[in-house]
């Protein structure tokens, strides 16, 4: 912060409006995001449960908020690491802003914002959607596509911004780069989504709760829910590769043992993102197994998303402190 | 390499260190501890940084040994000995 003041203390006023007003959009960001984390949290802990959901998973209320309760707060605790994280890689990012590197980094870091803030948002208009369409039967399926699109834009704005960012930081690698790797894994990409393709599509109903997960024909559930999300997640998983190759490739031993950190932790964050919205795509399979099982997949990968923005944030750290010496 | 001026011999070996980060780096140990802008930097003034950047640099890493490499090299730029100072024997991993 003293450095962007010093940066900008004798610059015409325009730039220094353009910092102040930087650091104002982080306050306001950061304010929306509590609100919004504080919204989710009264939303999830403070009504009555479901009886179909009691009934189905031979619950009690008592025990039902014993199981949510501690889950949804350590879920915002994740929110507001991610949070912590996404700020930290803002920060370096705008320290080293205008260089050849600091532009790749702003893009990561904006998707990282994205990212994060995106968890909060869908959570909060998913429980506000459904709530209307529990009173509101008719209006399920409005819920329900609403969300899904908005889930399907935040994460591609994120993705978008850090496939962006990797591409920069990618054309800042001297020399050539073995391509065959790459090759392998867009191979496997391919396959992999040919696989999640045909599961959307195949969404058996057993059960009250295995409700429908997007209420579209299958042409349109394939070409603006399916593809998209394939497109995006390559490249979101593209830039966090081209990351990583930045990293391996780039010179300075110090700046990349600090940078692996980070690298690392954007991988980390893209695939457990990717992850989760695979896991929810099946979740009519899902609710057909016991609660344990739901739980451990949920906690895992709460605890991988945690542990991917932890590793953003120490790399940031490292970063930063090559920037302040 | 001759044709290189002494503010890009720095950053050159400085690279090998620290990426990037280099031309940020020692333009800020130049204009903070020279007080004079970067590129008028003299063989003198780089005897007088070398301490300067020695204690920066040793914030940032506990390899003493990384440490003296990198001031070796920046003196044997100072000295006019770029040919030494650069080479397959200074190779970071």
């Amino acid at each position: 912060m003293q450095m962007e003041r010093r940066k900008t203390e004798n610059a015409p006023s325009f730039l220094r409006w353009s910092a102040n007003s930087r650091i104002g959009f982080t306050h306001f960001y950061v304010v929306i995001f509590l609100i919004l984390t504080i919204a989710y949290l009264a939303e999830a802990i403070l009504p009555k449960p479901d009886n179909v959901v009691l009934t189905h998973y031979h619950l009690t209320p008592a025990s039902y908020h014993w199981l949510i309760d501690p889950l949804a707060t350590i879920l915002v605790m994740i929110w507001l690491v991610s949070l912590y994280g996404s700020l930290r890689v803002k920060a370096y990012a705008r320290l080293i802003q205008g260089s050849n590197d600091g532009n790749g980094m702003n893009l990561i870091s904006d998707g990282l914002l994205v990212q994060t803030i995106s968890l909060p948002i869908v959570s909060n208009i998913s429980y506000i959607l459904n709530h209307i369409a529990k009173n509101h039967h008719n209006l399920q399926p409005s819920a329900t596509i609403i969300v899904n699109y908005i889930s399907l834009g935040l994460m591609a704005l994120a993705f978008a911004f850090i496939f962006a960012g990797g591409q920069k930081l990618f054309k800042l690698i001297p020399g050539r780069v073995k391509q065959l790797p790459r090759i392998v894994w867009q191979g496997v990409f391919i396959l992999a989504s040919c696989l999640y393709t045909y599961f959307v599509i195949i969404q058996p109903i057993h059960h009250p709760l295995d409700r429908r997960a997007y209420f579209l024909p299958d042409w349109l559930l394939v070409l603006t829910i399916a593809a998209p999300y394939i497109f995006f997640w390559y490249a979101g998983v593209n830039g966090a590769y081209n990351m990583f190759l930045y990293r391996r490739n780039i010179k300075g031993s110090i700046y990349r043992s600090a940078l692996s950190f980070m690298a690392a932790g954007i991988t980390v964050v893209v695939l457990a993102s990717v992850i989760t919205r695979i896991i929810t795509s099946l979740s009519s399979r899902i609710t057909s197994l016991k609660i344990t099982p739901i739980l451990l997949i949920i906690y895992g990968l709460l605890v991988v998303t945690a542990a991917g923005y932890i590793l953003i944030a120490i790399g940031a750290k490292k970063l930063r402190k090559i920037e302040e010496v | 390499m001759g044709s290189l001026s002494l503010l890009d011999q720095i950053l050159e070996i400085s690279q090998d260190y620290l990426g990037p980060a280099a031309e940020r780096f020692i333009d800020r140990q130049i204009s903070t501890h020279l007080k004079k802008r970067p590129e008028k930097i003299t063989r003198q003034d780089i005897y007088k940084l070398i301490d300067w950047i020695k204690l920066s640099f040793a914030l940032l890493t506990n390899d003493t040994d990384m440490v003296e490499q990198y001031a070796k090299r920046l003196k044997l730029v100072a000295d006019g000995k770029w040919s030494e100072a650069t080479g397959k024997k200074w190779a970071q991993k």
